[in-house]
């Protein structure tokens, strides 16, 4: 792994900046997909920022790019999409702690498989056809375990565990001393620990799958980690998955509408396990949602996409009490609330534009109450409306009302 | 059950290191031993081969595609031997299966091979001694356990179905005849009594003698082996190569796919039976192994396909993309992802096909391009048969043999077809 890294680094002539505490930062990405109909520009330069520890939204309708977004950044795209230009930083942790930045666009594929499941993992909505149907869902995760890690460490403290107990529940056992040999030999190799067999790595692996399955408060886990997943329920799906995401403590948590299959209830303790999970793993989290009440209690920024492009990104407290962008004003406007009694919802007219030929300038102009002739003509530059608030509109609203053009 | 935890299991582990370091010994014994034997039988035949002649059904002669399995299979056996003695878990469980497969490779080749299944049987037993039971039982039935109660609701609905238990006695039957007819057939497969030539059946000859004086029954009962050996190879040979052709077509797609694909449409162009004949005829001596290699090539073409049809409908399937998402490579997602939810309907098509591939290897034998004459092979009987067709015991037990065998084949095919699919399996 460190010396994959190392070759990396020397391959890529400049090695991209990327602000302190940045984790991702993805830069003017453009993703097409080239049907028979005609090219589709599902994503138009996206520029969004995931600083370490943060969970960013991804909101917004149907067909916007959302999850173009996610497997853009794991570069999973399938023909016939294309990612077609722009920048996708990510700043690794190897293993001596140092810190490795790198382009995502810029690896072999054999480099990004490292990547995928190991530092930046993805959870995707429906949780009933993810899993493969013929294995076991303990041997699922440890599939991934033995994948990604080398566990020779692992291996040998579980042979000293084992011995150690063996030892303390049959103290005058006639063999004491070999066993106490076999100690102090594992012991001795801990720093530089030989390459496990397959066997051990195996048991290891699984081991570890069932830690995974008890961390995501799955109910009798070792049971669990024995049934095959038509076996469990939606729920315990989703939350095998995750453990399955998380078995290799990935930098980057990926949550493609993890709980837009599941009930509200389940939907809730989800949620709170993900964000605990966060701080466990000190890893972060990008999550893809149309519901803005779990953006709301969830997350710590948002990105507000329509039709490819992300006309909104800001802290989530900012957004909801400081709006700038009209798309999401109307998206706001238009989530009911408790307090007031109203006969008919606001909504914003229309719909989502065809993104084959989509409106020329700003894309939300033709469902836009303040558009104008510039809206028509030229798209608008992605600008720090205020600090760390950025808006792509001629026309800001909320508190930056009237104070452009 | 005992519930027994990991700890004990260790405390076991070291009263039971003696017993299993004899186990592992014995399986290496046990493994050498068959890849001597194998390579005693198979170093004049490959000698002979490079000396006399360079044709290809020398080297496919019957004893190199018996000995060859059990020379390498021998050599497996030795390594499940040194696993054992480095107290692999898993290589316990391994003991079971691979000594079975090897009892039936030793049955095949006959001969001095066969006492080596007494070492095998004795590997089994030792490794249920309790002290190395105790070692990996636990584990093992652990690991199986979910497995197992696949397999009870599987035993329980082939129970239901009397076809299928119908199908399975007979296959069983044949298979049973097929491995033991060395030692009670009351004649060998070449042997003539000249002077009864024709005779109807009496005491003495239960179904007969044919115009040569071949004992009919001892005839059917030798060429058991025979047609059903050519039943597996075929299948297994052409199911082999159609899978890894198939499955690299589906998954691949573009190039790969469209020339797989011509090349089985220039297969399916001919009829299965004139396409065997032409390669028959190509390869120029008649016998047996002929016969097998030209059915294979008639048959991968009909796996190829179906396997293709199958890795092109998982394949979009969302585990897979769940298994790329976590960075498997190409090669892990078609063989370990991909190619095991494909396997239900290839279980059926292989079943169904062993009657198919019989009955076409009789059918190129009774047209007179299989076995040599006064081989022991049921088409070959019939045709010989045919030409005296008042007795009536020349055509009718070996056409009984090959109905009985093809039909027993499909009754299974069509029941493991409802025992395997999911919908049908239905709890």
């Amino acid at each position: 792994m460190v010396a994959s890294e190392d070759s990396t680094q020397e391959t890529h002539d400049e090695i991209p900046v990327l602000e302190p505490g940045v984790i991702l930062d993805v830069r003017r990405l453009k993703t097409s997909f080239y049907t028979y109909e005609g090219v589709v520009k599902a994503l138009d330069g996206i520029t969004v920022q995931l600083k370490k520890g943060d969970t960013l939204a991804f909101v917004g309708e149907t067909g916007c790019g959302k999850s173009v977004t996610a497997k853009s950044i794991l570069r999973l795209v399938d023909s016939p999409g294309r990612i077609e230009e722009g920048e996708i930083i990510f700043r690794d942790r190897a293993k001596d702690g140092s810190e490795v930045v790198m382009d995502l666009l810029k690896l072999s594929e054999d480099e990004m498989r490292q990547i995928r499941g190991n530092r930046i993992a993805i959870v995707f909505q429906d949780p009933a056809t993810y899993p493969n149907p013929v294995f076991r869902v303990g041997d699922q995760i440890s599939e991934v375990i033995t994948l990604h890690q080398e566990l020779a460490k692992d291996v040998l403290e579980m042979k000293i565990e084992r011995l150690e107990t063996t030892l303390a529940e049959n103290p005058d056992a006639d063999n004491v001393a070999t066993i106490q040999e076999k100690i102090a030999e594992y012991r001795s190799q801990l720093d530089d620990p030989p390459p496990p067999t397959d066997d051990d790595k195996k048991q290891v692996a699984k081991k570890k799958a069932v830690e995974m399955l008890k961390m995501v408060r799955m109910p009798s886990p070792e049971e669990v980690a024995n049934q095959y997943p038509h076996e469990l329920s939606g729920g315990m799906r989703q939350r095998a998955l995750i453990a399955m995401s998380l078995s290799c403590n990935p930098q980057i948590l990926i949550c493609d509408e993890a709980t837009t299959a599941l009930d509200v209830t389940v939907q809730a303790q989800v949620l709170n396990l993900l964000n605990e999970l966060k701080s466990e793993f000190d890893s972060s989290i990008i999550i893809i949602t149309h519901d803005l009440g779990v953006v709301a209690e969830t997350c710590t920024q948002v990105a507000v996409m329509y039709a490819g492009v992300v006309v909104e990104y800001a802290s989530t407290e900012e957004l909801f009490s400081d709006p700038i962008h009209p798309y999401t004003t109307g998206l706001l406007k238009a989530i009911p609330k408790l307090t007031e009694k109203t006969h008919r919802l606001l909504q914003i007219k229309g719909s989502v534009p065809n993104l084959i030929t989509p409106p020329s300038g700003c894309r939300f102009h033709p469902r836009c109450e303040f558009a104008t002739e510039i809206c028509k003509k030229e798209r608008p530059p992605r600008e720090e409306m205020k600090p760390n608030h950025w808006v792509e509109c001629f026309h800001p609203q909320g508190s930056m009302k009237g104070k452009k053009r | 059950m005992e519930e027994i935890t990991q700890v004990q299991v260790e405390v076991v582990v070291e009263k039971a290191r003696p017993m299993a370091r004899v186990l592992g010994i014995f399986q290496i014994i046990v493994g050498l031993a068959g890849l001597g034997i194998g390579l005693i039988i198979l170093a004049p035949v490959v000698a002979g081969f490079i000396a006399v002649e360079f044709g290809l059904s020398a080297l496919l002669g019957t004893l190199v595609l018996n000995t060859l399995p059990l020379a390498l299979l021998g050599f497996w056996l030795a390594s499940i031997g040194r696993s054992i003695l480095r107290l692999d878990t898993a290589a316990f469980s391994w003991v079971i299966y691979s000594n079975l497969i090897y009892i039936g490779i030793e049955f095949l080749v006959g001969g001095i091979a066969v006492f080596l299944a007494i070492a095998n049987v004795a590997a089994i037993v030792m490794l249920f001694v309790p002290s190395v039971r105790s070692y990996w039982w636990v584990l093992f039935r652990e690991d199986l356990g979910p497995r197992m109660k696949e397999l009870r609701y599987s035993l329980y609905l082939i129970r239901r179905s009397p076809l299928v238990v119908v199908g399975l006695i007979i296959i069983v039957g044949y298979v049973f005849i097929a491995l033991t007819v060395h030692m009670w057939a009351p004649y060998g497969p070449t042997e003539r009594i000249w002077t009864e030539t024709l005779a109807p059946p009496s005491p003495t000859h239960i179904w007969g003698t044919d115009q040569n004086g071949g004992d009919i029954f001892s005839m059917v009962m030798w060429a058991t082996r025979i047609d059903l050996r050519i039943a597996l190879l075929v299948v297994s040979v052409s199911l082999t190569i159609g899978a890894l052709i198939g499955a690299a077509a589906g998954y691949f797609g573009g190039a790969v796919d469209e020339i797989v694909m011509r090349i089985t449409d220039v297969f399916f162009a001919f009829p299965g039976l004139i396409l065997a004949m032409a390669i028959v005829a190509a390869l120029g001596e008649r016998n047996l192994d002929n016969i097998a290699i030209a059915l294979m090539v008639v048959w991968w073409p009909t796996y190829a396909r179906l396997i293709r049809g199958q890795v092109l409908i998982e394949r979009e399937r969302l585990y897979v993309e769940a298994a790329r998402s976590v960075g498997a490579s190409d090669f892990r997602i078609l063989v370990s992802h991909i190619l095991p939810n494909t396997i239900q309907p290839i279980i059926v098509q292989a079943t169904l096909d062993l009657g198919g591939v019989l009955l076409t290897a009789a059918g190129l034998s009774f047209i007179g391009f299989g076995a040599e004459a006064g081989t022991a092979e049921w088409g070959l009987m019939i045709a010989t048969g045919q030409t005296h067709f008042v007795f009536y015991w020349l055509v009718f037990y070996p056409g009984m043999a090959i109905l009985l065998c093809a039909l027993a084949f499909n009754l299974v095919g069509d029941g493991v077809r409802d025992i395997l699919d999911p919908k049908l399996r239905r709890r």
